[in-house]
């Protein structure tokens, strides 16, 4: 196969993933900004999304239902698990939430298997985004393009709320420093619940449309769950915009990656990691402490 | 002698003797489950060197052990290599990961530090599945198990449980033996030293680096060799040996059992084997509720089983005295 | 002893500490003081070596230290006691001594005798403990210990280090009159014959103990000299409490 050729088709399903990771990604870098935990439910949680998204699509056959219902349920038990689970054991310090937060990746993952199996789930499409439209030279499926679309607008809503609103203002005060933001009167455990929560449903959206396209099964937080920590050490914590830019790459690498040396996509992400450690371990935007 | 180290002597020994005539005692079927708990043991207790002596949680614990595994396996099936040597090699191999690998990682703070060791494995098990020719892959590499060269005896053949048993014993009970040992020497204590609090460590003379890298190196020595012993257990080794289930699993049963006790994670080991052999004849779902008792733990009880079983015991026994530094608090 | 040249130091654009020139000799008592966030913790945690310099020397007994790391300066023979306490909680006070003693006898990476045997090393940590009078505590935990306690504790991990000098960070923080009374009596006691640098707000403290102050204020050097000449400093005065009252 002639690379070139294939380059501008390879680097637009990077640009997918890219966002997709992001969709995700955005929500576990704020987490772990604001809060200085890093959700490792956070792949169980995309996961959810594409579960019940499966389920409403069964159960109603309309798949917009499901973009809008799934994701408010998996931010619901993003709520319920900070609510709950997580405020309890903060005083225990951050190696305990991990170890939390694995554990209810953990019971996610084997509740899924329960309720749904364990073989891959095929997720039917309505007619509109099945087909595929010619762009590249190529037949390009038209799903990939509504994965794009839907993550874009989700970024440029997540930009304006967070840098034109004044709920966006404090939240991202709260990341920066969240002791000051508790000080001037703000009922930060209300802002951690809500930013979970928002989080959560973050990612569930992306197991909505990703689901279809990456297959849903009960693997995929797994698979999902290293790309996502890359991409918050790549990026730097709690920016989202060192998110947006570790995304991108990270999709990049895996697409056009794959394509010329199959065999060491998952080590470039490792050296990608290493490097980043090594010469700026704040993450290409984070602040340095 | 104090009274209570009479009693802790004399459990020892009394536990030593029941595993001395094991064999005697229980099935052949039941016998593999020992050699099982003592392999997964020693796993356990390398990873606890890091995870409830130095405090350093790694997500990926199963890179050595699945290093390991494969090491003595290759080593047996293409280089011939007999029983002990095979085991050293896994030992050596998990050993220089850890060096590798530990350069780099112990700078730094404990949530990095466990996504790393998370991303290394999952790194090694990506090879591992790719690289066919030295791993098979998904298929795995299988070898059989070769027999025990002792210098004036000659060969001892392996295949028979019996003396697959009393090899494995020994193997981990002097192996565990090292390991407390260490507790107490001084880099030992130095280990704890720096999870309690390292900056001060420094500020005291210690080349702290330098101590977590020889740390790391020592814990993933001892998960190697029982990686190299799982190998030559199963005879067989793939993928599922290296991958993140497996490095998951040792968290959780050292968790269970205790980290902030020597032999909590061999209770926890056991503990969660005999639990998920039980309960997976009652319900094909024990793997959630070895997960809803892990959460529950960490929630409510982060001492682990060990440390329940201690405040118990306080409680039973009246005054809570003042304690040496060996029944630490976990965190 | 101890010589500091220009040291400056930054945090992104703020400047705590701009150009500090400071020189102790040997065996003196050198009291550092200075209103809140003047800097003076940020001026020990670069003697000590936890921050790098943004510019300006230190130098250790003739030696350029200013680039170190903070085990290199230790084992050199500067201690450094620490303003909110700082031990090892989890372990016993014993312990925590002991693990100074170690690192000063070289014993760091042995992995293959036990700590319990070594009869010297256990002798010398009790002898400490009974100079910091808390040789009763050895076994307790050093987390569990009244406050007073453990900030003599704090001094015992310096002493244990035998430094030749030693930079103690307000050893009497949050201690009552009479608690204050007993750490001083244990400072002069435990830092005879080395040399002090020590960072007080406690001016009684500071005149009992002191042979040179320093005042420092906004990352600055405000004056240095004997108590008495301090004292009457028309500078200070205005810095601390304000032109025309008195000490």
């Amino acid at each position: 196969m002639d690379i070139l050729a294939a380059l501008p088709v390879q680097a637009l399903h990077g640009l997918v993933y890219g966002m997709l990771l992001f969709l995700v990604a955005s929500g576990l870098t704020l987490i772990f900004g604001m809060m200085g935990v890093l959700n490792f439910a956070h792949g169980a949680l995309y996961m959810l999304g594409a579960y019940f998204s499966y389920t409403v699509l069964q159960l109603t056959g309309q798949f917009w239902l499901c973009l809008l219902v799934a994701p408010l349920v998996v931010g619901l038990a993003g709520m319920i698990i900070e609510r709950f689970f997580l405020r309890r054991v903060h005083v225990f310090g951050h190696a305990h939430e991990l170890l939390l937060t694995f554990g209810m990746a953990y019971i996610i993952e084997e509740l899924v298997k329960i309720f749904w199996g364990n073989e891959p789930l095929r997720v039917v499409l309505p007619p509109i985004l099945a087909g595929s439209v010619p762009l590249l030279g190529i037949e390009y499926p038209v799903y990939r393009l509504f994965i794009l679309g839907v993550s874009l607008l989700v970024f440029v809503l997540m930009f304006l709320v967070l840098y034109k609103t004044r709920a966006g203002i404090i939240v991202r005060a709260a990341v920066a420093n969240t002791r000051m933001v508790n000080a001037l009167g703000f009922n930060v455990p209300l802002v951690f619940l809500l930013l979970f929560g928002m989080g959560a449903w973050l990612a569930g959206l992306a197991g909505v449309i990703g689901g279809p396209y990456l297959i849903t099964n009960p693997g995929m937080a797994s698979t999902i769950i290293i790309d996502l920590f890359v991409v918050v050490v790549v990026g730097g914590l709690g920016s989202i915009q060192g998110a947006l830019i570790a995304s991108l790459l990270i999709g990049q690498l895996q697409s056009i990656g794959i394509m010329i040396l199959p065999q060491f996509a998952m080590f470039f992400e490792f050296l990608l990691m290493a490097l980043v450690l090594i010469f700026r371990p704040q993450g290409l935007m984070g602040e340095s402490k | 002698m104090t009274r209570r180290a009479l009693t802790n002597w004399l459990l020892l020994a009394a536990g030593l003797v029941v595993m001395a005539v094991m064999p005697a005692l229980v099935s052949e079927y039941n016998l593999n489950m020992v050699v099982t708990i003592l392999i997964y043991s020693l796993f356990a207790l390398s990873f606890n060197i890091l995870f409830g002596q130095a405090g350093l949680l790694s997500f990926g614990h199963a890179a050595y052990f699945g290093v390991g595994a494969y090491t003595s396996v290759i080593l047996f099936k293409m280089a011939g290599f007999s029983l002990l040597p095979g085991i050293l090699g896994a030992s050596v191999a998990g050993g220089i990961l850890g060096l590798l690998l530990g350069i780099f990682v112990v700078r730094l703070n404990g949530t990095y530090f466990a996504l790393l060791t998370l991303a290394f494995n999952a790194l090694l098990y990506a090879g591992a599945e790719k690289w066919r020719g030295l791993t098979g892959g998904e298929d795995g590499v299988a070898a059989m198990r070769p027999d025990l060269y002792i210098p004036g005896l000659g060969d001892v053949g392996m295949f028979s449980t019996l003396h697959w048993y009393y090899f494995v014993l020994i193997v981990v009970l002097l192996s565990t033996l090292f390991c407390w040992h260490f507790t107490k020497t001084p880099l030992g204590r130095l280990n704890e030293c720096l999870r309690e609090n390292e900056d001060r460590a420094r500020f005291i003379g210690y080349n702290v680096y330098a101590s977590q890298v020889v740390v790391n190196i020592i814990s993933a020595f001892f998960a190697g060799l029982a990686g190299g012993l799982a190998g030559a257990f199963q005879e067989f080794v793939t993928v599922t040996f290296i991958n993140l289930d497996k490095a998951s699993e040792v968290l959780i049963m050292t968790f269970v059992g205790g980290s902030g006790t020597f032999w909590g994670p061999i209770l926890g080991v056991s503990f969660l084997t005999y639990l998920n052999q039980w309960l997976s004849d009652l319900t094909e779902h024990w793997t959630l509720i070895q997960g809803i008792i892990f959460v529950a733990l960490v929630m409510y009880a982060p001492q682990g089983l060990s440390g329940l079983l201690i405040s118990v015991k306080d409680r039973l026994l009246g005054a809570r005295a003042a304690r040496m530094a060996t029944a630490k608090e976990t965190r | 002893m101890l010589e500091v040249k220009n040291l400056c130091k930054n945090f992104g654009p703020l400047e705590i500490i701009c150009g500090i020139d400071l020189q102790v000799a040997e065996g003196q008592r050198h009291a550092i003081i200075g209103p809140n966030g003047a800097g003076k913790t940020t001026f020990f945690n670069l003697l000590s070596g936890n921050y790098k310099p943004s510019s300006g020397e230190i130098y250790f007994k003739g030696q350029k230290i200013s680039n170190l790391q903070p085990h290199q300066i230790n084992r050199l023979g500067l201690g450094r006691s620490f303003q909110i306490t700082n031990v090892f909680p989890g372990l016993s006070v014993l312990e925590n001594v002991r693990s100074v003693v170690l690192s000063r006898h070289g014993i760091r990476f042995n992995f293959f005798r036990t700590v319990e045997r070594m009869a010297a090393i256990n002798q010398e940590s009790m002898e400490i403990l009974e100079q910091i009078g808390l040789a009763e505590r050895a076994g307790h935990l050093a987390g569990e210990m009244a406050y007073g306690e453990q900030r003599a504790l704090e001094i015992g991990l310096v002493l244990a280090s035998n430094p030749e000098m030693v930079l103690l960070d307000e050893p009497t923080a949050g201690m009552s009159v009479d608690e204050t009374r007993e750490a001083v009596k244990l400072v002069d006691r435990v830092t005879q014959g080395k040399t002090l640098m020590i960072i007080e707000h406690d001016m009684e403290v500071v005149f009992t103990l002191a042979d040179v102050i320093t005042v420092i204020n906004y990352g600055q050097v405000l004056a240095s000299g004997p108590p008495d000449e301090i004292r009457n400093h028309p500078k200070v005065k205005e810095a601390y409490l304000g032109t025309g009252a008195s000490c």
